[in-house]
């Protein structure tokens, strides 16, 4: 397989499991901006020990394993370093990690139920949710776009939440009585 | 928090305030013991970090345009709707639109690929196009990566893009805006908010041009430049230089050029290329670069730089870290400067404070004003649609507004004035909503008010929402002043103001001035459907096959 191929083999894999990748990272780290990073890192990892991989497996398990590797490895960096970053016990990544194993499929078609209840919010509230998940806008920055405190952004972020849960929870309800 | 959470409510509060980097220690210490000891808070959390992955996930689809929403054209529009090949089939969904939830499982499979995917399926003619391309290029090393042989990948993108299919290939960008861009002709015409069929080359002689891609990535591209548009998140770069922005869904965004890969692992860089030679420099996140020649990976991250050369007779295939000048980041142009649509010819004119308040003497509202009857505008609308005011939503639905009576001295428009929800008593605001029937392309907008009283000041703002949630298209400012407001809204050079516009909504704001009254006495818009109705009707005979 030429460079290039190997390139574009890359991308198509990642691409297609990298969802799910996040998925797994923001179980295992507390603070979302740090489980994005931690993606990154991921990405980086696998791209560069991608002849390594094996065709014959599915990447996606392949690719976590580079996942969970790197979280311990940020624990342990953040330790080092004295940072009061927030993270989890590694007996709580062991737990979170199986965990996840087991229920992935069920989590993800609450993932598939999300984009109808997005469609419902207000457009206060996309443009809120948009700042955060798109733009990742921190709470400080958002705060100053808002005029709100990042304490009051996360509580307006939480009532959205709980309403997008809500709404999910009918929309499961639903598929399974038709 | 000074106690653990007492009850679900208080524990999901909790998990908002730790995924959003607000949790104190304490509180993640008494989590992370909770989340090893008591499966049911397991379960919760595990649900509730799906939801924020799935969050991300989808905010791609929400994506609007980082410098706002306003495309302006440089091309003459006539012109480039007599020859331009249109795509055939509008496939946009409306947030509105009933069917869309129960599309969501449908799209269930094709999620993770549709969020951004990578097409491997090529249409045979583009496909010959390519080759073609790849041949005159001599890139016959790409022609290894497109295998035509295999499924195509179920696509339903949903939602805010748009999303277009011309016979057989689908789109997979959007011509988002240019700035001062000169194509060359052999490529065919352009225009913003134009869709980009997979295998469409964009050869830029001049300017800046700006290409969405379905998967969330933008570009901008600098002139001269060569530029093939291949799948949803990957493109050819034979020369030119591009700075890619890329979100987090679309991380994997591959540009090729002659001599090197370039995938992106997030955020911000910058490529040129000039046939022998590839340049990166990454401003933020990561990129991985695979030279072609040479067996040789690098990772670059924010700040870095790198040179891949080509061999020829004199010098051996190489890649070069290079220095982090400001040089190089100065070379690539990372911003398209705005160029909003201007207000032009707003004007107060000092009329003598003759108003009359009585019904009786009102014109019958009708709905014969707007378009049809600018008659002042002549010419303006040869191309548009009849946009009836009447299709105003709440406050003002009632049918129509001006009418054709006599208006007292009126400069410019023979009517007469109307009242009903059309008045606005200060301190007050009105809002005037219009709902359009199908996505439209908006060329000027014009507003007439007449103000009662003196020291009359009004406040108009426009917004338009092209399907992603309401923008500003032109904060007017005031106007009025014991008289008459005349407000139009268009672009220099002209083009389009804004495009595949749903709604549009008129704020008119007297809050600031006591006692004051204004009329709104007529709002013309002009502009045209995003695309031909003939053409939306045989998408719809498609859709029943």
């Amino acid at each position: 397989m030429s460079d290039s191929q190997a390139t574009a083999e890359f991308a198509r894999l990642f691409d297609a499991s990298q969802a799910q990748l996040l998925r797994y990272i923001l179980n295992l780290v507390p603070s979302d901006a740090d489980a994005l990073d931690l993606l990154q890192e991921t990405a980086a990892a696998l791209w560069l020990k991608f002849d390594q991989y094996d065709r014959e497996k599915p990447f996606g398990p392949w690719a976590r394993k580079f996942a969970h590797y790197q979280v311990l490895k940020w624990r342990l960096e953040t330790a080092r370093r004295h940072e009061k970053v927030a993270t989890f016990s590694l007996e709580a990544i062991e737990v979170l990690s199986k965990e996840f194993e087991r229920h992935d499929e069920v989590l993800q078609s609450r993932i598939d139920a999300l984009a109808g209840c997005v469609e419902q919010m207000s457009t206060d509230d996309r443009t809120l949710l948009e700042q955060r998940y798109w733009e990742h806008v921190n709470l400080e920055s958002m705060s100053t776009h808002t005029g709100m405190t990042p304490p009051q952004i996360s509580r307006r972020l939480y009532r959205i939440r709980r309403q997008l849960e809500a709404c999910i929870d009918r929309a499961i309800a639903t598929e399974g009585v038709s | 928090m000074t106690h653990p959470p007492r009850n679900e409510a208080e524990l999901r509060r909790l998990f908002s305030r730790v995924s959003d980097g607000l949790a104190t220690q304490s509180e993640i210490a008494w989590l992370d013991l909770a989340l090893q000891a008591d499966e049911p808070i397991r379960q919760v959390f595990l649900e509730f970090k799906a939801l924020q992955a799935g969050l991300y996930e989808h905010a791609c689809q929400w994506a609007v345009e980082a410098d706002g929403p306003l495309p302006v054209a440089q091309v003459d529009y006539d012109a480039v709707f007599a020859t331009t090949e249109r795509p055939v089939v509008f496939d946009r969904q409306k947030s509105d639109e009933p069917g869309w939830s129960r599309q969501v499982s449908a799209i269930r499979h094709a999620w993770n690929l549709a969020a951004r995917g990578i097409q491997w399926h090529l249409h045979p003619v583009r496909f010959v196009t390519v080759i073609a391309m790849l041949t005159v290029a001599m890139w016959g090393v790409w022609l290894l990566i497109i295998r035509p042989g295999e499924p195509p990948v179920v696509k339903n993108r949903p939602a805010s893009s748009g999303h277009l299919r011309g016979a057989h290939v689908p789109t997979v960008a959007r011509l988002v805006r240019t700035v001062g861009a000169k194509w060359q002709d052999t490529t065919g015409l352009f225009f913003d908010g134009m869709h980009l069929a997979r295998g469409r080359t964009l050869r830029l002689q001049s300017g800046l041009a700006k290409v969405a891609f379905h998967s969330g990535t933008e570009i901008i591209l600098e002139g001269p430049a060569e530029l093939q548009v291949d799948g949803e998140n990957r493109c050819v770069l034979a020369q030119g230089a591009l700075v890619a922005h890329v979100p987090r869904p679309a991380r994997g965004f591959l540009v090729q050029t002659p001599t090197a890969d370039f995938i992106d692992l997030g955020t911000e860089f910058g490529a040129y290329s000039d046939g022998q030679r590839s340049v990166i420099k990454v401003f933020q996140g990561q990129v991985a670069v695979q030279a072609h020649q040479v067996e040789q990976r690098l990772r670059l991250t924010a700040g870095e730089a790198a040179q891949v050369v080509h061999s020829d007779d004199r010098t051996p295939a190489q890649v070069v870290r290079l220095r982090d000048r400001k040089e190089i980041s100065k070379r690539f142009v990372r911003r398209l400067p705005a160029q909003p649509p201007r207000v032009v010819a707003k004007y107060t004119l000092g009329r003598p404070g003759v108003f009359m308040e009585s019904e009786s003497w009102f014109a019958p509202v009708s709905s014969t004003d707007l378009v049809e009857g600018a008659t002042h505008q002549a010419g303006e609308n040869t191309n548009g649609v009849t946009l009836k005011l009447s299709q105003l939503s709440e406050p003002f639905d009632h049918d129509g507004g001006v009418s054709d009576g006599q208006y007292h001295g009126g400069p410019k428009i023979n009517n007469r004035y109307t009242t009903r929800s059309w008045t606005i008593s200060s301190p007050g605001v009105k809002t005037a909503t219009y709902n359009f029937s199908q996505p439209c392309d908006l060329r000027r907008i014009e507003v007439y008010a007449s103000h009662h009283s003196s020291g009359g000041i009004m406040d108009v703002l426009i917004e338009v929402d092209t399907g992603t949630g309401w923008k500003t298209l032109v904060d007017a400012g005031r106007g009025g002043h014991r008289g008459e407001t005349q407000l139009a809204v268009f672009s220099q050079p002209a083009g389009w103001i804004a495009q595949n516009v749903a709604r549009l909504r008129f704020n008119f704001d007297l809050q600031q001035v006591p006692n004051h009254i204004t009329v709104v006495r007529e709002i013309d818009v002009f502009g045209q459907p995003s695309q031909p109705v003939q053409e939306l009707e045989r998408s719809a005979d498609q859709k029943a096959f």
